[in-house]
């Protein structure tokens, strides 16, 4: 039986290209697991743990999203000091994806290997370099989240085992040991030939606040003047299914008129870079990207930079916890009849959680609409793209560059179908 | 110009890890239907240099390579639960071409989060989220009512140093055991604050252990992820909890990964 998956992707995809019509299909194999149903009829308190487990590489960022929509539907406001918690544990499960993604997905293609395998044995500092910045983002979430892998910590209205002063400590100082090699990780991407082709007509949409897209905000706004409350968001993203896959696709729609969606780091930069923390923006200036980029391989090297400011972001956040802070980080939580959406930045862009809860704080229902679901259609048509500009490639050379996009893109494939 | 040079060789003298990638016992990862979280801690167990994993050759992985060569295999991990009938043959597959094969996480070993829904309820669901797509039969039941499973590394997520451990006995031909004591066991070594006595459902009594209490260490219960221990009485536990907490509060609890035990 042959093994057709798309190789380093996060879950299972397949690619047709058809050279004769310059058309490329990928196919989400991924069967559904009705994450939406199957939250219903649990206690609020179950739905983060619950919708958590879409996602095995951006677990926080279900987890957070969830919380915040209930929150949203029982009107509460979390003190301060757990806020700046979420902030620098979403930023660490940022890092934590865009490694994984960068070093473990990307690389092996640019360096011409076509393994993780083979590229740690024929370069063993960049994997070394990887695994380092993977252990730190783990470490990072771990101690701020409760585990690696899908949080228990962060609570509906709080932070169960905050972390004290001293573990706050060893974690900047964690950060601070991997600031270079987030540096030379930029550097290493830096230099990466990246394929190009030009998207026109998308929508570059990211989370809105006073500071880089992560987790507060409650609307978004896009490169070309788009703009929805996140509570509105059923309005402004539409979507649609289509037979043979169960992936339901999104576009943004204004006016009756439809665009395909862009979220990710490369649609936060092009919005949002005078807003990157200060080593990043410096990074910036001095890459060959030049923003706004409409070259969807630039992802990558967005991602690159993005890793260093997110190590920022939480270095800043976990700085600015006093002692006297640490104390009383729950609230007592009175669940009611109400209905709220939780937008925040997952790794790979803007990931919606809307819910409502019945009198007792059960959910009743629940939408879901991830980043991929987000992008697949951009996605579809870049690569179509891509084979028109490219006819002259052999079919062996057509897959390795769509690939490549699909790559590039960071899709979770996964999240995708939930 | 190799902005790297000095590094490399530096690390060049120490390179346990790449130990990792030599011929040894072949070793496949392979996932069906999940979250990948459990694979994902395969990373973080080599971020160790002198890794476990540098001791196995992995020859199919397809989260990290191009390559998959799913034959002569001598241990294969699997991730997720088949529930297509497609899968089930993949897995029936992987199953006569493996001499071991264990199951890696609560949705191969228990059906896992997904099993939430029972085969029956699975239709309405669907129709609630689709209304194009017809829905398809599908079975979630665990790995080993659809092949024969020779051992489990339980958890969802699985744990870092049980992975360890498991692949450290796996080493010298011994196969992982489950933990003979429950998740309370351990609670208690840590010396949490036992959530029953607060009034709090949790399975930690019939659960198999080796997760070192993590959710009870963190003020949450224990859901039962690494699966019934072996002699656990569940059914006096249930009816405390149901004297405690309801009959809806207690099944909340059980359906997350023990809907069998409804």
């Amino acid at each position: 039986m042959k093994d057709y998956f798309i190789k380093r992707v996060e879950g299972h995809g397949s690619l047709k290209i058809d050279l004769n019509k310059g058309t490329a299909r990928i196919l989400v194999e991924e069967d559904e697991r009705l994450f939406e149903q199957l939250i219903i009829n649990f206690p609020y308190y179950r739905a983060p743990f619950i919708t958590a487990r879409i996602c095995g590489i951006c677990p926080t960022a279900h987890y957070l999203a969830s919380i915040k929509a209930i929150e949203a539907a029982f009107d509460i406001k979390p003190n301060k000091t757990v806020i700046k918690f979420r902030k620098a544990l979403l930023a660490a499960q940022i890092v934590q994806s865009h490694t994984l993604h960068l070093f473990f997905l990307v690389l092996p293609d640019y360096l011409k290997t076509r393994s993780v395998k083979e590229m740690a044995n024929k370069y063993p500092t960049e994997f070394n370099l990887g695994l380092n910045l993977k252990n730190v983002s783990d470490k990072l979430v771990k101690t701020l989240g409760g585990r690696e892998v899908h949080p228990l910590t962060p609570k509906v209205g709080g932070q169960e085992k905050a972390p004290s002063l001293g573990k706050i400590t060893s974690l900047i100082e964690e950060i601070d040991s991997v600031i270079d090699e987030a540096n030379d990780t930029y550097k290493l991407f830096n230099q990466l030939e990246l394929p190009e082709i030009q998207q026109s007509e998308r929508a570059y949409l990211s989370l809105d606040s006073n500071n880089y897209p992560l987790y507060q905000g409650e609307i978004i706004t896009g490169l070309a003047g788009e703009k929805f409350k996140t509570s509105n968001y059923k309005k402004s993203i539409v979507e649609t299914e289509r037979e043979g896959t169960l992936v339901k696709l999104s576009q943004y729609v204004e006016k009756k008129k439809s665009k395909p969606i862009m979220v990710g780091a490369l649609a936060r930069l092009n919005k949002s870079s005078n807003q990157l923390e200060n080593n990043a923006s410096k990074l910036l200036n001095s890459s060959k990207l030049s923003l706004p980029s409409f070259n969807p391989f630039d992802n990558i090297l967005a991602q690159a930079i993005e890793i260093n400011h997110y190590l920022e972001t939480a270095k800043n956040k976990l700085n600015s916890i006093n002692k006297n802070e640490l104390e009383n980080l729950t609230t007592k939580v009175k669940p009611k009849k109400g209905e709220g959406v939780g937008a925040v930045e997952a790794p790979r862009g803007v990931l919606y959680h809307y819910y409502r809860t019945d009198n007792k704080g059960n959910i009743v229902k629940a939408d879901i609409i991830t980043p991929t679901a987000s992008f697949m259609i951009s996605l579809e048509e870049d690569a179509d793209l891509l084979i028109r500009s490219n006819r002259d490639r052999s079919q062996a050379e057509l897959e390795l560059l769509i690939e490549q996009l699909i790559r590039a893109y960071d899709p979770c494939l996964t999240c995708s179908v939930h | 110009m190799d902005p790297f040079s000095a590094w490399r060789k530096s690390l060049m003298k120490n390179l346990t890890f790449l130990e990792m990638f030599k011929e040894r016992k072949k070793l496949a990862i392979v996932d069906f239907t999940d979250c990948e979280g459990c694979q994902t801690e395969f990373f973080n167990v080599a971020s160790d240099i002198n890794s476990i994993i540098s001791k196995f050759d992995i020859v199919s992985w397809r989260m990290t390579q191009d390559l998959s060569k799913l034959n002569d295999l001598d241990i294969c991990l699997i991730e997720g639960t088949p529930i297509t009938s497609y899968d089930r043959e993949r897995a029936k597959n992987i199953r006569s071409k493996s001499s071991l094969v264990g199951s890696l996480g609560s949705c191969a070993d228990l059906g896992g989060i997904i099993a939430i829904l029972k085969d029956g309820e699975r239709k309405k669901a669907f129709n609630k989220i689709y209304s194009k797509n017809k829905p398809f039969y599908r079975q979630v039941k665990p790995l080993s009512e659809i092949i024969k499973v020779d051992f489990k590394i339980p958890g969802c997520p699985i744990r870092p140093t049980y992975l360890k451990e498991a692949l450290a006995q796996l080493l010298i031909d011994k196969l992982p055991q489950p933990k003979p004591y429950s998740v309370c066991m351990e609670c208690k070594l840590k010396g949490n604050d036992c959530l029953l006595n607060k009034g709090i459902p949790c399975l930690g009594p019939i659960t198999n252990g080796g997760c070192k209490a993590i959710c009870p260490f963190n003020n949450q219960p224990c859901l039962g992820c690494f699966g019934i221990m072996e002699g656990a009485q569940v059914e006096k536990l249930k009816q405390r909890l149901i004297e405690m907490v309801g009959k809806q509060k207690t099944d909340d609890i059980f359906r997350i990964f023990l809907n069998n035990y409804i």
